[in-house]
């Protein structure tokens, strides 16, 4: 071999040793060796305490916002025992000697393995009431969907119930159980191989159904109209088809239709023509007022609440229109969408929703949640008349047959929305509520049940939502 | 015509009797080899073979009952070490790289265990990591001679390159018409009866270094100086094809690696550079106008939103593949009863049942889907590549998950937790390799793949002998092939280089990768015998130690 060829092959290893050396320096940059440790690497950093302080230490309790015991341990290095079985498992997730940590016992897993003085963890008081959430979730049975209600004042989460099987509960204290073979016999299944065969039954489906709202989204669309001076716009809709291929449910066409008419059938057309009216600037504004297309951060969750406006930064004509009706590229999640309500209840002023009230070791407050304002969805002005506008069509609904006028204000919206999986309807009963509680002004909340995979509509879970408003009456009125 | 097809058979009949003879010499040699190692020498290599699993083991132990299953594997690893060890003592292996090879198979073995729950299934996994180690240690031994005979024989270089790109041609064939697709990628085939899927492109790989081998070695009488890029083209466009852009580019690599090293004009290789730069181009517009063509219409707004999240994962195992525990002792119960009479039923009805049905599209509406997905997918990597945060896309996650997994990353072993990192066992397994071990002992690793190039390219740089020099076209070609492999996994994971889903020689858990390697490897051992070597001289001493131009 001639000199020449020698040093190629030399400068063809030197390049594989300068490579070698690349992925060192990009592995140190990535990781936690040299660098200050980021948000993520801090959630590590607890993650290994965790891991140390979990063999030593009782698992600290999570209670409700009236002191109730959702968690409770007696013993050191033994994963406390979930009290309420399925209605809490999505949101305390499980503490498995196998998987480790999920949900709030791994977000919160610094705290709640920090032994501390005594050797017990610290105690997490959440904001939800665990009678409301039992309830909620019990509403839920044979289903898959959740129901979100929302303090609008404060931002605080009252309940959060979530099912992703209609016919088997996600529960928590089973993770480390066998629960199956294969067929031959040789291979055990854990429970949490069996649910993982199951699609989507870990998530939470309040924060992570990532969804068209379908005709829940109106209530923006109605916002976006009023502050833009088009409270009055009118469209004649004769045929039931609308621009780029819309049409209304079942293909009804209901003449000259005004906002309120609009909102109480649900005119896709009219609102379709109102995206195209209003032009993607100005909704897409609103939109964003209302948090649409950004992240917003939750206490209890590293993903945050997602949510999408459009693909592109400037959308097409026909997606505008779309979008203006909740389908098209607009993505939401039911949280978001009680978010929403609460924040038209409350003034215009949506509150950042936050589930951990406070932390509390060895008798000392080692963490406490102040509520915040996340964002100004629009003027007080506007959320009045939209209010109003909204009340009315929960007038039409029919929603006070059973219900002490006195007693609660109600705003309503029903949306039916189909999904980029194809499978059925994902139905929505949107409701922001006041209830007088005869000491101040009365309680303001934000409440959205949703249910997926069915050919119904969002009218359809009227009972579910009477059912919601009673349950909040006698924790509130009574 | 009758008379030619004569002449190929007899020249057939010629080759294999030649190739037989080799067999033959190869293993009578290999014999007396055997009988000259001193009992000393045996001990020492044994006592070699035995440091790798053991301080495996230590490092096993650090995680609780890692340690126990490993025993398991304890004595098949020490015995597969003692093989590669003395396979390479019994050709006077030079240097380091037998060691190499037992310290990285070993490696693999233990995290075969180690990065799984601590459960029977781990240790059928590393049983079964065992096996194909084993596999490819018999097949390594079994090629060697044909290896040795495709680089060494007078035959005309044209004829042995046309024949094996016909192999080559074959094989892609079958893939396309009756591949298994995984990923979009049809580079698996399932062979009936027994039912293992095999990676046909790992095969066509290692033809695709021999058949460059073989056109640019020294005794080649072929004129033709495209031949080396004809071959290459061939193979790229089957490697197109059949969706598996990641071997193509291992290919494309080795390619010029050889063809610069060996060409005799080195300003020919730009030539090639360019007329393969151009045809990638046409072929990746000729793919994005199909996938331009079959992309659905933007008429339907709402069913065209896809947003992917962590939610959406395939399960991997099927709810009907588990039964509960309680249904599973009755179901065994009920079955003993019933076994013979099933039995006998059961054989009836398969037999009387057709064939497996048509798929429903044929073999030219699968290519031009296949094709349709090369545009989004080497765009979609190199988007993510570019751009980690959005997350939008199954390749996406996974360098998230790898990019939050490497935050855990110390100097040493963190043996604690448990990595949500898809693709953990092959593709994306130097994550777990720098997590668990730490980057010292990840670097030691990859330090090993370049201490391995080297070794081959000193020993090339040395070679005077032609029949070294022809052996040395595909051995570099070997060792470029599984160093170059080795970094570029170590780089699309750290998100150096965009995600190209190969695995990491002799560490991931594929048996057609892992046996192909081990061929390639135990080619290598060969090529660097002694130099000194008595029987060896007496074969090399007939050929001429002038370099002859191309």
């Amino acid at each position: 071999m001639n000199n020449r060829n020698k040093k190629l092959l030399s400068y063809i290893a030197a390049a594989l040793c300068t490579i070698c050396f690349i992925v060192a320096a990009t592995t140190i940059y990535n990781s936690a060796i040299i660098k200050d440790l980021n948000i993520e690497g801090d959630q590590i950093k607890e993650a290994q305490a965790i891991r140390a302080g979990i063999k030593d230490t009782v698992e600290g309790s999570i209670i409700d916002r009236n002191g109730v015991e959702i968690t409770t341990a007696t013993e050191k290095g033994e994963p406390a025992k979930c009290n309420y079985d399925e209605c809490f498992s999505y949101i305390v997730g499980y503490n498995s000697k196998r998987l480790n940590q999920s949900g709030l016992r791994k977000v919160l897993g610094a705290y709640l393995f920090d032994g501390g003085k005594d050797g017990i963890g610290a105690t997490v008081q959440l904001t939800i009431n665990a009678s409301i959430q039992q309830r909620a979730y019990d509403l839920l049975k044979g289903t898959v969907g959740s129901i979100s209600i929302v303090d609008a004042e404060t931002g605080e989460i009252i309940a959060l119930a979530s099912r992703s099987n209609a016919t088997v509960g996600y529960n928590v204290n089973k993770i480390d159980e066998i629960y199956g073979v294969d067929k031959t016999g040789e291979r055990k299944f854990f429970y949490d191989e069996y649910y993982n065969t199951l699609n989507k039954f870990y998530y939470n489906r309040a924060i992570f159904a990532e969804d068209p709202p379908g005709s829940c989204a109106k209530i923006i669309t109605a916002t976006s109209l009023v502050e833009n001076g088009f409270s009055d716009l009118t469209y004649n809709d004769d045929t039931g088809k609308g621009p780029y291929s819309t049409h209304n449910y079942k293909g009804a066409s209901y003449g000259a239709v005004d906002l309120e008419k609009a909102l109480h059938n649900s005119i896709n057309t009219y609102f379709a023509n109102a995206g195209i009216v209003l032009g993607n600037y100005r909704l897409k504004k609103t939109y964003s007022h209302f948090m649409v297309g950004e992240t917003v951060p939750l206490d209890f969750s590293k993903t945050g609440l997602r949510s999408n406006y459009a693909n592109q930064l400037v959308p097409g004509e026909n997606i505008v229109a779309h979008n203006a009706y909740g389908q098209g590229e607009l993505i939401m999640t039911p949280l978001h969408l009680a978010m929403s309500a609460a924040a038209i209840m409350n003034d215009a002023v949506m509150m950042q929703p936050y589930m951990i009230s406070t932390v509390t070791n060895d008798g000392k407050l080692e963490l406490k949640t102040k509520p915040h304002k996340l964002s100004e969805v629009t003027d007080k002005k506007t959320a009045k008349q939209v209010k109003g506008l909204l009340h009315s069509t929960a007038m039409h609904y029919g929603m006070y047959k059973n219900l002490p006028e006195d007693d609660v204000y109600i705003i309503a919206k029903t949306g039916t929305a189909q999904p980029h999986t194809g499978k059925g309807n994902h139905i929505y009963f949107t409701m922001g509520l006041e209830i007088n509680d005869g000491i101040n002004n009365g309680r303001i909340f934000g409440v959205c049940i949703d249910k997926v995979e069915t050919s119904d509509t969002g009218s359809t879970l009227m009972p579910q939502a009477l059912a919601v408003i009673q349950m909040l009456l006698e924790e509130y009125v009574d | 015509m009758i008379t030619k097809l004569k002449k190929c058979f007899k020249a057939c009949f010629e080759c294999l009797k030649e190739i037989f003879a080799y067999y033959k010499d190869f293993y009578n040699d290999a014999l007396n080899r055997a009988k000259t190692i001193s009992t000393k020498d045996i001990y020492l290599k044994m006592l070699l073979a035995f440091l790798f699993p053991t301080a495996c083991a230590v490092y096993c132990s650090f995680r609780e009952g890692v340690g126990t299953l490993y025993m398991n594997v304890f004595l098949p690893v020490f015995f597969i070490n003692a093989l590669i060890i003395l396979f390479g003592s019994l050709y006077h292996a030079t240097g380091v790289f037998p060691i190499l090879i037992s310290f990285l198979t070993t490696m693999g073995t233990a995290l075969q265990i180690y990065m799984l729950p601590v459960d029977d299934h781990a240790s059928t996994e590393a049983k079964k990591f065992v096996v194909v180690l084993a596999l490819g240690i018999v097949l390594g031994i079994l090629a060697l001679p044909l290896l040795k005979y495709l680089m060494t024989c007078n035959r005309n270089t044209d004829s042995l390159c046309v024949a094996l790109t016909a192999v080559s041609v074959g094989i892609y064939l079958i893939l396309i018409v009756v591949g298994n697709e995984v990923n979009s990628a049809s580079a698996w085939l399932t062979i009936p009866v027994i039912g293992i899927s095999v990676q046909l492109t790992e095969i066509t790989k290692l033809i695709a270094f021999v058949t460059f081998a073989v056109a640019l070695r020294k005794n080649n009488p072929s004129k033709r100086r495209w031949l080396p890029l004809m071959i290459l083209c061939s193979h790229a466009i089957f490697l197109a094809a059949v969706n598996e852009l990641g071997t193509l580019g291992v290919i494309l690599i080795v390619f010029f690696i050889v063809r610069i090293i060996y060409a005799e004009k080195k300003r020919s290789v730009i030539k090639e550079a360019l007329v393969i730069g151009t045809v990638g181009l046409v072929m990746l517009g000729v793919c994005f106008g199909i996938y331009k063509a079959t992309a659905p219409k933007e008429t339907a707004p709402s069913t065209e939103v896809e947003t992917k999240t962590e939610t959406d994962e395939e399960p991997k195992i099927k709810t009907e593949d588990i039964i509960p525990l309680a249904e599973f002792e009755k179901t065994v119960q009920n079955e003993t009863a019933e076994s013979e009479a099933q039995q006998e039923q059961t054989q009836d009805e398969d037999a009387q049942q057709p064939d497996e049905k048509a798929p429903d599209e044929n073999v030219v509406q699968k290519l031009i889907r296949r094709a349709s997905r090369i545009y989004p997918k080497l765009v979609n990597r190199f988007g993510v590549f570019l751009n980690t945060e959005k997350v939008d896309d199954q390749a996406d996650y996974q360098i998230t998950q790898a990019k939050r997994a490497l935050l855990l990353t110390k100097w040493f072993v963190t043996p604690e937790g448990r990595l949500a990192v898809p693709e953990v066992k092959s593709d994306l397994i130097w994550v777990y390799v720098l997590v668990r071990m730490g980057l010292i002992i990840a670097m030691v690793i990859l330090l090993s793949y370049f201490v391995m190039f080297s070794e081959v390219a000193i020993r090339i740089a040395r070679d005077k002998t032609q029949l070294k020099q022809n052996e040395g076209v595909l051995a570099l070609a070997f060792v470029s092939s599984i160093s170059f492999q080795a970094v570029i996994c170590a780089m699309s994971s750290v998100g150096a280089a965009p995600i190209v889903g190969l695995p990491l020689p002799f560490l991931s858990n594929g048996g057609s990768a892992l046996t192909t390697t081990m061929i390639m490897c135990f080619f290598i051992l060969y090529y660097l015998r002694n130099e000194n070597d008595s029987i060896q001289n007496t074969t090399e001493s007939e050929v001429d130690t002038s370099e002859q131009p191309q």
